[in-house]
């Protein structure tokens, strides 16, 4: 009898498992994903936090989009070896920052902790339905990710105490959020293995690029605060952030809040300025004149809120000899950067790309073989093709000569890690094919047969997307393989002597 | 409605053809439940016999054709499943009525695929249930009442 209802035991128990186990990847696969072929590669943040090695990060940055885009571990590490890692997100609200430190200290003994003091006060008017001061979207994309233990659970539990609209039991179950999903999983759902690990991010950061030469900023000056009343932080920010300077104090970690330039009021630096005083917690506005001017920032140059990579340099570098020389933190050596480096290096190539207008150096810098290439000359090319131009499309790979064709001749072309597919007529051209592996499709058609001009067709579709037009000169799409997107489409207009480049 | 019944039978000689008379009368009712789930879900009765009414007016067969019915609130993905899980009901309903009892023929599987069948079974409606986030089983349940 004994026997039997052991046996039976085992049997709800391994059924209990089996479909839990189940579950669990079904949940994971319905879960939406942010890889770092995105602007804000969430998923990589969390999931690759896990793939460290323990006790291997001294500094853990936190905060909003602001410090996921400025604060880079990469840059740190490279010039001062401190090993850090940003474990920010967009709209990171005090709530979800709370939840991540004490799940980050599961795993890391960090000796410093940078937070980005964006969302201390109220974010958007859009949001402030919540107590969260953020979006639902920026919770879950933080939250998800998050390993399932009796911590998701409670941070589950204190959300939905925070933001009653939202379901607590919906971040260890994930299904109840995501069951919808089912008809929607594309190829980044069924990829999460080359997707995390292996330098799939950047330690956290994420690169931006851009500039704005009509942005005038002037940073204020510390005195410019005694004429305010300072702008009291939202209640539930307060409230968790008084949690994690208990935490910080509990564990022996330094805590530094730190704002980027953002053109912030007046009156918010004096309210985390009188909060980090009465708690002695280091502060460093880089909106404040002297530090922003410190730093050689530039907010024309460098953007506000969302620096480009070269802003977010400067703000490193500073953070990154502050953790040296005033908080101590021994360089060490750690080999992932090697990895993460790679992928940094290759977003700042294609950010360059996608800004250059001079065909000689674009035509040198797309011969990568992380680089599909595709060209469509579907009228006339030929005019201003000269010598370096044609030696510079050799040393692609193609091979036809573009030099004196006459007008109303047509030229497709591909190249895919060294095959090249190469088509030119006066009549119509029409072909397809792939890359990646049959992946991503292309197509061809140049169809002229039709004397009315409304009714010819002018199609190259890449990837499902419309590359086609009957611009004179070279179309030139560029497809990342390894971020498995198109980066750039430029239209050089050979026709004419200046070249010009237009982006479309 | 049983006299009604009994002269279709006779003028159609359904008595004749049982399968074929099963088939009518599952359809038949199938038909009569529809109809009174349109005036459940309408705001009003008479919108909702407004609608039955245009069923049988309103000349539009390019709807079958034009995918205006994936307008209606199902995707095509969705009216798949829809179609498999009916074509599904069908059948268990079929077996149950010939006398195999599906529990009885589920249970003489061997563990694995019975295990299969539940865990299966499981994960279908974790996936393709209604439930969840923006889902309040209160108006799915008490409709336009």
């Amino acid at each position: 009898m004994i026997k039997v209802k052991v046996k039976l035991v085992i049997k709800f128990i391994s059924f209990v498992l089996v479909t839990c186990i189940c579950v669990g990847v079904v949940n994971e696969l319905l879960k939406p994903k942010y890889y770092y072929n995105q602007f804000w590669p969430t998923t990589n943040t969390y999931k690759d936090f896990y793939k460290l090695k323990k006790n291997s990060v001294d500094v853990l940055l936190f905060g909003s989009s602001h410090a996921v885009s400025t604060l880079n571990p990469q840059v740190i590490y490279d010039h001062y070896g401190i090993t850090s890692y940003n474990l920010g997100c967009e709209q990171q609200s005090l709530v979800v920052t709370y939840y991540w430190l004490r799940e980050a200290l599961k795993y890391q003994y960090p000796k410093v902790v940078v937070l980005d003091t964006y969302m201390l006060h109220k974010y958007e008017d859009a949001y402030v339905y919540n107590n969260m001061n953020c979006s639902e979207t920026a919770v879950r994309k933080a939250m998800d990710s998050m390993h399932l233990s009796p911590l998701k659970w409670e941070a589950g539990k204190a959300i939905e105490e925070v933001d009653p609209t939202q379901i607590g039991l919906s971040y260890p179950l994930l299904n109840i959020r995501y069951h919808t999903r089912w008809s929607s999983l594309g190829e980044d759902d069924y990829t999460e293995k080359s997707m995390i690990g292996n330098g799939g991010g950047i330690k956290g950061f994420t690169v931006l690029g851009g500039t704005n030469p009509d942005l005038a900023y002037t940073p204020f000056k510390v005195s410019d605060a005694d004429t305010v009343d300072s702008e009291p932080m939202v209640d539930t920010s307060r409230k968790y952030l008084d949690k994690i300077v208990e935490l910080c104090n509990e564990e022996n970690i330094k805590l530094i809040l730190v704002n980027i330039p953002c053109d912030e009021p007046i009156a918010r630096y004096k309210s985390t300025k009188e909060y980090a005083e009465s708690r002695g917690i280091a502060y460093y506005d880089f909106n404040e004149a002297k530090l922003y001017n410190k730093i050689d920032y530039n907010a024309s140059e460098n953007l506000l809120s969302h620096p480009n990579y070269l802003g977010a340099e400067k703000i490193s570098l500073y953070i990154g000899k502050l953790l040296l020389t005033e908080y101590n933190v021994p360089p060490r050596e750690d080999n992932s950067y090697d990895l993460s480096r790679n992928l940094y290096d290759h977003k700042i190539k294609n950010i360059k790309l996608v800004a250059n207008t001079d065909i000689y150096q674009y035509l040198e810098m797309i011969n990568d073989d992380k680089y599909s290439i595709f060209i469509f000359a579907p009228t006339g090319f030929s005019a201003y093709i000269d010598d370096e131009i044609m030696n510079k499309l050799f040393m692609l790979g193609f091979t036809t000569d573009l030099r004196g064709i006459p007008d109303g001749t047509h030229y497709c072309a591909v190249k895919d890690s060294g095959n090249i597919t190469e088509r030119m007529s006066e009549g119509n051209i029409v072909f397809s094919g792939s890359i990646r592996d049959g992946l991503t499709v292309y197509d061809f058609n140049i169809n002229t047969s039709v004397m009315y001009v409304d009714y010819q067709t002018f199609s190259m579709i890449v990837d499902g997307v419309e590359c086609g037009n009957q611009s004179v000169g070279l179309n030139i799409v560029v497809y990342d393989n390894k971020l498995k997107m198109i980066i750039d489409k430029v239209n050089f207009n050979t026709n004419v002597a200046e070249l010009i480049a237009t982006r479309y | 409605m049983t006299p009604v019944k009994n002269m279709i039978d006779k003028k159609l000689y359904l008595d004749k053809h049982p399968v074929f008379k099963n088939i009518c009368e599952v359809s038949f009712t199938f038909f009569i439940v529809m109809l009174a789930w349109i005036i459940f879900r309408a705001d009003h009765l008479t919108t909702g016999l407004s609608m039955i009414k245009s069923i049988f007016t309103v000349y539009n067969p390019w709807i079958m054709t034009n995918d205006a019915l994936y307008d209606l609130g199902l995707s095509w993905k969705e009216c798949h499943v829809l179609v498999f899980c009916l074509f599904l009901l069908l059948v268990v309903n079929w077996k149950q009525e010939s006398g195999i009892q599906m529990r009885d023929k589920i249970l003489e599987c061997n563990l694995f695929t019975r295990w299969c069948i539940y865990v299966g079974t499981i994960i279908f409606v974790v996936i393709f249930g209604t439930y969840g986030y923006g889902f309040d089983p209160q108006a799915f349940i008490y409709g336009g009442f």
